[in-house]
C-alpha cells in the first residue's frame, strides 16, 4: 500500500472496516493512516519542521544505495541523516509530523524503522503525541517511545507498535534528535495507524455511507 | 623576382608564449651533404648586453651534461642544444636565426612570466610562396623561398626569457630553470624544455589574427587560419568573418586544428581520453558521464575504471572540503574504500591526494572553485597512489546535491574513473586534436597552443607539464607534424 492518496486510503479504511463484519467491529480498530513514503516531498497533510541547528536537510527519499525499503520500491521510505545540521555540524533536531487524525480512544501507532549498521554512531528517533492539531514540536510533551540509544539503533528492518489512549484530533511526530556527530541515517516506512471503532454516534454516521460497499460487492459477485 | 611585397615587422608584444625562452649563441648542425636527412642550421644570437643574461659571469657548476662554469655559458649551452634539436628536426637551406636574451620579466612570489617568443616578421607573396596573400612567418618564409628574405640584420625569430626566475623571492623563489640536458629537472623548470616550446612558436606555431577581435592582420590570413577549424560551423578561419573567429577563440572545444599531417597522426600520439561517469541507485539527474582534467601525479585513469562510492570531505564551515590537512576521523571513515569528492583552494592538489590517499580513498575528485572550462590537477609526488581528476564547479555542485542522501560510509552515487576508448584525449568527435580555447580568453595563450585535454600532455600546450620529454616528434609529440602541415 505504498504512496496511496488521500482518497484510496479512505477507501481502503473503508474496505477495512466492511471486511471486519458487524459482529467483530467494537473489538477491532480503524486504520486512519497508511503511509509508504512513494514520495516524502509528495506527502499529504504531514508536516516537517527542522528544528536543528544550523538546519540542514529536512527527511527526505530514502536512499536505496544504502538499503531498501521495507515494502515498496526501493526508495519507498522517509529518512534521516546527520545532514539534518548543515553540513553535518551542530545539533539535529529533524521532525516529521503526521497530518491530524480523528482517535477514538485505543490506537495503535505501527511503522517500522532502521538503520546503517554502522558502528560508532548513536542513532535516535523520538516518538511523540499531540492533541489538537498543532504540528508545533513544543506541543509534542507525550514521548510514547525511543527508538535507539547507546548505538543500538535496529540495523535492520523493526517492526514496532507504540499504543496510546485518547480520543479526539491528535498527531504523531518522528522526531530524529542528537549531537550531528553521534549521528548516521534512518530509515522510516510503512507507517500506519489504527484507532479503535468510534462510538455508536460517530458509527452510525460512517455506517451509512459505507454500507453500500458491500452490498455492491455482493451484488458484483452475484452477477 | 621581387623579394616579398613587404616585410611585417611584429610588435613585440606578438610573441604568444606564456613561458620565455632566451636565445644566444651559435649552432647547430651543418648540413649534411645528403639531403634526404633533415637538418637545419639555427644560429643563437645573443642579445644580452655585457655581463648580463648569456654574459652572465656567475660561477655554476656543470649540471646534467651542460658542462659551461658560468650561468650565461649554460643558458647558452641550454639554447644550442635545444636549437639542435629542432636543427635536426627541420629542413631548411637557410639558416634561421633566433634573437635571444634573458631579461626581467613580469614575477611574483607565486607566479612568473618563464619568457615569450615569436616570429620576428612575417611576409606575404615571397618568391614561390604556396598561397598567396597569406601571411607566412620569416623562418618558413625563408625556408620556402630557398633564400634569406628577412630584413638584413634582423633575427627570423625573437625569445626572451626571464633572467630572475627562481633567483629572487618576488620571481618564483626555489623554482628556477633548470640548466641541465638530462632532463632530470627535480622540482626546476626544464630551459630545454620551454626552448623547444617558445622555438616552435616562432617557427610558426601561432597565428597573426587578432583572436581578441578575429581581425587579421591588415586583412590577410596567416597561413595557420587556413587549418583552424572552428569544428561547429564546419570552416576554417579563413572562412570565417571577424567576429565567427573571436567567438571560435572563446568556445571550449570549438577549435580543432584541421591539418592533414596532424591528423594522420593523432593516433599514434594520443591516448584514450578520461572520463568519469556517474551512476547508482541515488545518482538521480546527477548520473551521466562528466568532462574531466587529468592530474599529473598519480596513475593515469585507465580501463578497467576505478570505481567507488563517491562522497564528500567536509572540513569547512561552509560545507566544503579542502582536505588539506590529515582527515578528520568522520571524513576518514567517509572516504574509506570510496571515491573522495574535495574542493580546490588553499594548497595543492598533492596534499589533497595525500590526504585522502592516507585515509583510505580509492580515488580523487577536484571539484573547482571557480566557474570554467575542466582543466587539469598540476603537480608531482611519487608516493601518490591513487588517481586523481578535476571537474567543474557546476558538476562540483550537481554531485554535492546528490550527495545530500548519504550516511556516513555510503552515498548511492558511484563513481567510475576511466577512459573512453572511442575519443582520443584532446580531440573532437572527427578525431582532430583541438587548440586551447578557454571560454575566457588568454591573450598569448588561446587558440596559438594546443588543448589542455591531450594525453600525454603535448609540448605546445600552453603551460610546461612534468611529464614532457625533448621529442618533438611522433609518437610522443604532434608539434613537428603542425609545422609540416603550415610549410617545413
Amino acid at each position: 500500500m505504498k504512496g496511496l492518496s488521500a482518497k484510496t486510503m479512505c477507501a481502503a479504511a473503508t474496505l477495512s472496516l466492511a471486511a471486519l463484519g458487524s459482529t467483530t467491529a467494537r473489538a477491532s480498530g480503524l486504520e486512519i493512516l497508511n503511509e509508504g513514503f512513494g514520495s516524502v516531498s509528495g506527502l499529504n497533510g504531514w508536516v516537517q519542521v527542522n528544528d536543528s541547528l544550523p538546519p540542514g536537510s529536512g527527511w527526505l527519499q530514502g536512499n536505496p544505495g544504502l538499503f531498501s525499503a521495507q515494502a515498496g520500491a526501493a526508495d519507498s521510505y522517509a529518512a534521516a541523516s546527520f545532514l539534518g545540521a548543515a553540513n553535518g555540524s551542530g545539533t539535529v533536531d529533524n521532525w516529521l509530523i503526521t497530518p491530524t487524525l480523528d482517535l477514538y480512544g485505543a490506537t495503535v501507532l505501527d511503522f517500522f524503522s532502521r538503520g546503517t549498521g554502522t558502528p560508532g554512531f548513536n542513532d535516535v528517533l523520538e516518538v511523540r503525541f499531540s492533541s489538537g492539531a498543532s504540528a508545533d514540536p513544543s506541543s509534542f510533551t507525550t514521548l510514547l517511545a525511543t527508538l535507539g540509544g547507546n548505538g543500538n539503533y535496529p540495523s535492520s528492518w523493526q517492526h514496532d507498535l507504540v499504543g496510546v489512549d485518547f480520543t479526539g484530533s491528535g498527531r504523531f511526530a518522528f522526531r530524529y534528535v542528537g549531537a550531528a556527530d553521534s549521528l548516521n541515517y534512518v530509515g522510516l516506512d510503512t507507517v500506519s495507524v489504527i484507532t479503535a471503532i468510534p462510538e455508536p454516534s460517530h458509527w452510525m454516521m460512517l455506517a451509512l455511507g459505507m454500507g453500500l460497499l458491500p452490498l455492491l460487492g455482493r451484488a458484483a459477485r452475484k452477477s | 623576382m621581387k623579394a616579398a611585397d613587404f616585410p611585417l615587422r611584429l610588435p613585440p608584444h606578438l610573441p604568444r608564449l606564456k613561458h620565455g625562452a632566451a636565445v644566444l649563441g651559435a649552432t647547430a648542425l651543418l648540413l649534411g651533404a645528403a639531403q634526404a636527412q633533415a637538418a637545419a642550421t639555427i644560429v643563437i644570437v645573443n642579445q644580452n648586453a655585457a655581463g648580463v643574461g648569456f654574459n652572465d659571469p656567475t660561477p655554476a657548476a656543470p649540471v646534467g651534461g651542460n658542462s659551461g662554469t658560468t650561468l650565461g655559458q649554460q643558458r647558452l649551452n641550454a639554447f644550442q642544444y635545444a636549437a639542435s634539436i629542432w636543427g635536426a628536426t627541420l629542413t631548411s637551406n637557410v639558416t634561421i636565426r633566433i634573437g635571444a636574451s634573458f631579461v626581467p620579466l613580469s614575477c611574483t612570489a607565486t607566479s612568473a612570466t618563464l619568457g615569450s617568443a615569436g616570429a620576428n616578421e612575417i611576409w606575404t607573396d615571397f618568391p614561390n610562396a604556396p598561397r598567396t596573400n597569406t601571411w607566412y612567418p620569416s623562418a618558413l618564409a625563408s625556408k620556402l623561398a630557398g633564400e634569406d628574405i628577412s630584413t638584413p640584420g634582423e633575427p627570423h625569430i625573437v625569445a626572451r626569457f626571464n633572467s630572475r626566475l627562481g633567483l629572487f623571492a618576488d620571481c618564483l623563489p626555489g623554482s628556477g630553470f633548470y640548466l641541465g640536458l638530462d632532463q632530470q629537472f627535480g622540482s626546476g623548470i626544464d630551459l630545454v624544455t620551454v626552448l623547444l616550446h617558445e622555438f616552435a612558436h616562432g617557427l610558426g606555431f601561432q597565428t597573426f589574427t587578432d583572436d581578441a577581435t578575429g581581425e587579421e592582420i591588415q586583412g590577410i590570413p596567416s597561413i595557420w587560419d587556413y587549418y583552424l577549424l572552428d569544428n561547429r560551423l564546419n570552416r576554417t578561419w579563413v572562412e570565417l568573418t571577424d567576429a565567427q573567429r573571436a567567438a571560435s577563440a572563446i568556445t571550449w572545444r570549438g577549435l580543432s586544428w584541421n591539418g592533414p599531417i596532424v591528423t594522420a597522426n593523432v593516433p599514434r600520439v594520443l591516448a584514450p581520453s578520461s572520463n568519469l561517469a556517474v551512476s547508482g541507485a541515488a545518482a538521480g539527474q546527477a548520473a551521466g558521464n562528466y568532462e574531466v582534467g587529468d592530474a599529473s601525479f598519480g596513475p593515469p585513469l585507465a580501463n578497467p575504471p576505478v570505481q567507488g562510492q563517491l562522497m564528500p570531505v567536509v572540513d569547512q564551515a561552509d560545507g566544503t572540503g579542502l582536505a588539506c590537512m590529515p582527515l578528520s576521523s568522520l571524513n576518514a571513515l567517509a572516504v574509506r574504500g570510496n571515491v573522495a569528492l574535495v574542493d580546490r583552494g588553499a594548497c595543492n592538489f598533492t596534499v589533497k591526494a595525500l590526504n585522502v590517499q592516507a585515509a583510505g580513498a580509492i580515488a580523487m575528485v577536484v571539484a573547482d572553485n571557480a566557474p570554467g572550462d575542466p582543466i587539469g590537477l598540476s603537480g608531482s609526488d611519487p608516493t601518490i597512489a591513487i588517481p586523481s581528476v578535476r571537474i567543474t564547479q557546476a558538476a562540483g555542485v550537481t554531485l554535492k546535491a546528490a550527495l545530500q542522501r548519504r550516511s556516513r560510509t555510503q552515498s548511492g552515487v558511484v563513481a567510475s574513473l576511466g577512459v573512453n576508448p572511442n575519443r582520443l584525449a584532446g580531440t573532437d568527435a572527427a578525431g582532430r586534436i583541438l587548440l586551447y580555447t578557454p571560454s575566457e580568453l588568454i591573450p598569448g595563450s588561446s587558440v596559438s597552443h594546443y588543448t589542455t585535454e591531450a594525453k600525454p600532455n603535448q609540448l605546445m600546450e600552453p603551460a610546461i607539464n612534468d611529464d614532457l620529454s625533448h621529442q618533438v616528434t611522433p609518437p610522443r609529440d604532434l608539434t613537428f607534424p603542425l609545422l609540416q602541415d603550415i610549410g617545413w
